[in-house]
């Protein structure tokens, strides 16, 4: 497990390598800062051209443009979304869809590590230098864990809980369970924004502060439990099942055997009581 | 006692019941010694729960067995009689009192004199309880007003709570920040969310002040109108704000009007703007008292907005 | 006491010496031999009695670290993710409870614990009397007292979950108040005097803090003093049996067995009870983090025994009128007058019952099985049921997300079930317990037996 996850980070470190030192020169304004202006390896988008229209241009059409609604199938447009916003999509396994009616949710990825980076490059390269980029998190380790709860409590807890578990937020959605992403993901998501979920910019949530939450999300996983079992982290609402069910259910128990019941031969009158019923 | 004549089985049973209870009551001993010494090395919550829970279990176990099986069911019959008590008594306690503070003996003076007591006990209760109202601020003008301001007022910066002043750039499409007015610690009333939107989807007639929006950029109370939890949850892209407390949801894009849930009224709006400086400030007060509603919402008193 | 004979031991002397100076032998052959009834379900209430205690010595024990202070103080405990961070005294105070006192988050745990289990154990020796008629005359008073009991558990409860000061409890204080402000005319009043301001108020923590470790607790000692004394007048009701009339009391004796039989379940209370605060996290306050009045979590809930108050609130709908000037707010109904309503129900029930039920009057000193009175049964699992569903409601984020199902889409339908399932739940009960009761009379009418006991056919 600890192998597969220094692989897959090592994975997502390649493809921003690879996006970042292309050769292709599409020269454009950066307006985001942290996405220094990109150059595209030519190659990498040819092919990552061929995989969008494998996979991606059914919904989002042939040049990313979007398809409009009414028709069913309509996605969104991806000009502009950024790195960050694909990258995760395709690195959860959240696109491609299978079905377009379907929940936005993690599945098995589709894609190797050089696809991905390919179908990133091809999309940031139709508007170059938009959109948030892969954030670089490779200091998260050493972040303040104090930070980190307090800007995850400010900006994080309202939709995916103290314990990061995720819970409905709306008819349609329901907060991701933050126990099992990767840490790049973490950053993707604050920064891109996907689903339902806000973004936050760097002009608000320093690149400190993104390291922060992704430390203290990361830390709320091993954090060791002093209290003993965490029955679900779900709060007072398995804490309640937990009081009635092992608390007044061994109580019962010990009752039961403590008193009289009907049909305990110990005591006549039960036992007539029984024949008259 | 019972004349019941043990038989040889029962006896039997009852010794193997008085094994049971001594090696429960040797489980308590020992468990509680092991408490001890834990607690002495250091203690962890585990074990002294599970120790605790040993030692407890083998004293109920030990006097379970004990007066289960050892000593066995037993059956008293009590006698019970009517609560009420006999007419003869209440006749003697009704003419006893009769006799001392009866009507006949006291006449009218006692009615009098109960009335007068009653009326001690409304004038000195009232007064006796009237410090109560000590516990709030409730005499002075200011705290009649209170409810209706906060410290939102024209030009006031918009901070982040670490106070960071913003300008509209800082802030995009589809992010939520928490806002206070600068310099004045982070007050609960005045606790406001600053929100991106595509600013064609603004639904410009559904806010209370519609020039008070910058660019795209609204900003509302940040308490729910429902019961006053803040109201953090942001589903950006369909533009509603979520109260984590009892599901409020209020539609951003239109003065925050209730979409669904148990909330009254729309959050009130902060009308803001630029300053000189390119930072985002506040053209005054919300647009109506923030928070949960009570009774005299409607009916500011006299005072500045 | 025992036919064997006895070897003088230290008890018995201190008994004589007892003895010669208080007279207490007189009295023990009455008082000792009372007639205890020794069905398993009389014991509950002693669950909730025992569960107090443990309540009182471990709240002692807390009272001494914790401090109701809201003073801002920088934390450098031993919890990494808190250290440099401003947080309150109390808060402070309670971190340092749990990780720096020896045995303390085991205190904290089994205080905390032993409060769901108190109420948990006074709603079901509750639901006991109620459907057992034990209610009836004479034991209205102490019915009524239970009653108290109940409510003074809940501001216990309330009061305590608000003191640790951490996020989770400060969001349920801001409801309180919410509700408390909501009432017309007074409600401004009201609130200002009860958290000294506009919220968040000042020093609301203090008096949470003495209400919590006063004020309640001296209550329900006194209540529970009234209860026990009534209760030992009336003496216990019993369940039928061709022994057990009306007017006697057929069980076990006060010495031994039910003594014994009380000191084993309290041992077992206190067991279950440390089991519990060992071995189950519960209210990790370290994560929830300290409380900020801008900052808030879903899911947000309160401890069980509020669930269905807050189920209330998520299902009435966004229904607030201004009337000639006077606002009726959305949470008034429901947080005020809804239970309002329930309690004068329940606490005015063996009045209702006898004026529209049973129209009896007399003394009753024997159980009743449910079916014996299938009205009142039916009207109690109604009210249950409509109790279940608003509790239910009280976790429809958790519940949405547990079943894939939308979140409106479950409000929707716990809304229709409120009105939907408890007349159904009722009209069934009825005729079950209509159906049974018939039966055991035909059943008794055939066996002709000439019971002597009270059972009250409708």
């Amino acid at each position: 497990m600890p192998a597969f996850r220094v692989l897959a980070r090592r994975a997502g470190l390649v493809a921003l390598a690879v996006a970042a030192t292309g050769a292709l020169t599409l020269t454009a304004a950066a307006t985001e800062a942290g996405s220094e202006a990109p150059e595209f390896d030519p190659d990498l988008v040819s092919l990552g051209n061929q995989l969008f229209q494998a996979n991606c241009a059914t919904c989002h059409g042939d040049g990313a443009e979007g398809l409009v609604s009414p028709d069913p199938s309509g996605g969104p447009s991806l000009i502009g979304v950024g790195a960050a916003s694909v990258d995760f999509m395709l690195r959860t396994g959240r696109m491609p869809m299978t079905n377009q009616f379907d929940r936005l949710a993690r599945s098995t990825p589709k894609f190797d590590a050089t696809e991905r980076a390919a179908i990133v490059a091809f999309v940031t390269s139709l508007a170059p230098g938009e959109g948030p980029g892969i954030p670089d998190i490779s200091g998260y380790e050493g972040a303040s864990l104090a930070r980190g709860l307090e800007q995850f409590t400010t900006n994080c807890a309202a939709c995916h809980g103290p314990t990061a578990a995720g819970v409905a937020v709306g008819q349609r959605d329901v907060s991701s369970d933050l126990g099992i992403t990767e840490p790049i993901e973490i950053a993707e998501a604050i920064r891109s924004g996907p689903g339902v979920m806000p973004v936050f910019g760097e002009d608000v949530l320093t690149q400190e502060d993104l390291e922060a939450v992704v430390a203290w999300v990361v830390d709320l996983r091993d954090r060791e439990q002093p209290g003993g079992l965490s029955i679900g982290r779900s709060g007072p609402v398995s804490e309640g099942m937990v009081a009635w069910v092992v608390g007044l259910g061994l109580l019962g128990v010990v009752m039961y055997l403590l008193g009289d019941k009907a049909g305990d031969t110990g005591h006549g009158h039960d036992v007539e009581e029984d024949e008259r019923a | 006692m019972p004349d019941r004549i043990p038989t040889e089985e029962q006896l039997a049973r009852e010794e193997r019941a008085t094994r049971w209870a001594a090696a429960a009551f040797g489980v308590a001993i020992i468990a509680g010694l092991g408490l001890l010494v834990l607690y002495l090395a250091g203690g962890d919550t585990q074990w002294e729960g599970v120790l605790l829970f040993l030692a407890f279990s083998g004293v109920g176990l030990g006097l379970g067995v004990w007066v289960r099986v050892v000593i066995g069911p037993e059956e008293v019959i009590e006698d019970r009689h009517p609560m009420q008590s006999p007419d003869e008594d209440r006749a003697i306690f009704e003419q006893e009192f009769a006799a001392s503070l009866g009507e006949a003996q006291v006449g009218g003076r006692r009615r009098f004199l109960l009335r007068m007591l009653g009326g001690v006990g409304a004038s000195i209760g009232l007064a006796v309880a009237a410090p109560l109202l000590s516990l709030g601020p409730i005499f002075s003008r200011d705290s009649r007003n209170e409810l209706f301001v906060t410290d939102w007022s024209r030009n006031r910066r918009l901070v982040t709570p670490e106070g960071e002043p913003l300008r509209p750039e800082d802030v995009l499409v589809g992010q939520l920040v928490t806002v206070f007015p600068d310099g004045a610690g982070r007050p609960a009333d005045a606790q406001a969310v600053l929100i991106g939107t595509n600013r064609e989807q603004l639904d410009m007639a559904a806010f209370p002040d519609a020039d008070g929006v910058v660019d795209g950029l609204v900003c509302y109370s940040k308490i729910c109108t429902h019961a006053g939890c803040p109201v953090g949850l942001y589903r950006a892209a369909v533009g509603e704000l979520l109260c984590p407390c009892h599901q409020s949801t209020f539609d951003v894009n239109a003065g925050a009007r209730v979409l669904s849930g148990p909330a009254g009224r729309a959050l009130p709006q902060l009308p803001i703007g630029v300053d000189d400086e390119g930072y985002l400030v506040a053209l005054g007060d919300f647009s109506e008292p923030v928070g949960p509603s009570f009774w005299n919402l409607t009916q500011q008193p006299e005072g500045d907005a | 006491m025992s036919s064997t004979p006895v070897r003088q031991s230290p008890v018995d002397g201190l008994a004589k010496w007892l003895d010669s100076r208080l007279g207490l032998a007189q009295g023990s052959r009455r008082y000792l031999r009372k007639a205890f009834p020794a069905h398993w379900s009389f014991l509950v209430g002693e669950v909730a009695l025992f569960s107090l205690i443990v309540l009182l010595f471990t709240g002692t024990f807390l009272s001494l670290f914790y401090s109701p202070d809201t003073t801002p103080v920088v934390y450098d405990g031993p919890y990494v993710p808190l250290q440099g961070q401003e947080i309150s005294a109390a808060y402070d105070s309670v971190l340092r409870l749990s990780f720096e006192v020896r045995a303390g988050l085991l205190m904290r745990q089994i205080h905390h614990w032993a409060a769901l289990i108190f109420v948990a154990a006074i709603v079901v020796h509750m639901l006991r009397v109620f459907f057992t008629g034990a209610f009836r005359r004479p034991r209205e008073l102490n019915w009524v007292i239970g009653v108290g009991l109940l409510l003074l558990a809940f501001g216990a409860g309330f009061t305590g979950y608000s003191l640790p000061d951490d996020l989770l409890s400060g969001n349920g204080l801001r409801i309180g108040y919410s509700a408390l402000l909501s009432i017309p005319f007074l409600g401004p009043l009201l609130g200002f005097i009860g958290i000294g301001g506009e919220y968040p108020g000042v020093g609301v923590l203090g008096r949470l803090h003495v209400m919590h470790v006063m004020l309640i607790p001296a209550g329900l000692l006194g209540l529970l003093g009234a209860h026990m004394a009534i209760l030992i007048r009336q003496k216990h009701t019993q369940k039928p049996s061709p022994k057990a009339t009306n007017t006697n009391v057929v069980g076990e004796p006060l010495f031994p067995n039910q003594t014994l039989t009380s000191l084993s379940l309290f041992a077992f209370v206190i067991a279950v009870l440390s089991l519990l605060g060992g071995l189950f996290e519960i209210n990790p306050v370290w994560l929830y983090g300290p409380y900020e009045p801008f900052q808030v979590f879903a899911p947000s809930q309160p401890d069980w025994y509020m669930g269905w108050l807050e189920g209330l609130l998520r299902l009435w709908p966004a229904w607030e009128w201004t009337i000639l000037g006077v606002t009726i707010p959305s949470v008034f109904i429901p947080a005020v007058v809804i239970p309002g309503i329930i309690f004068t129900i329940v606490f005015a029930w063996p009045w209702i019952e006898v004026r529209w039920i049973t129209k009896d009057t007399s003394e009753h000193h024997i159980a009743q099985r449910p079916r014996d009175v299938p009205m009142r049964t039916a009207i109690g699992v109604a009210g249950l049921t409509f109790l279940a569903v608003i509790f239910v409601a009280g976790s429809n984020d958790v519940l949405a997300s547990n079943t894939a199902t939308g979140l409106q889409t479950v409000t929707m339908l716990l809304r229709i079930a409120v009105f939907v399932l408890p007349p159904l739940a009722g009209v069934a009960t009825l005729r079950i317990a209509a159906s049974l009761h018939a039966g055991d009379e035909r059943a008794a009418a055939d066996a002709a037996a000439a019971t002597t006991e009270a059972v009250e056919p409708t």
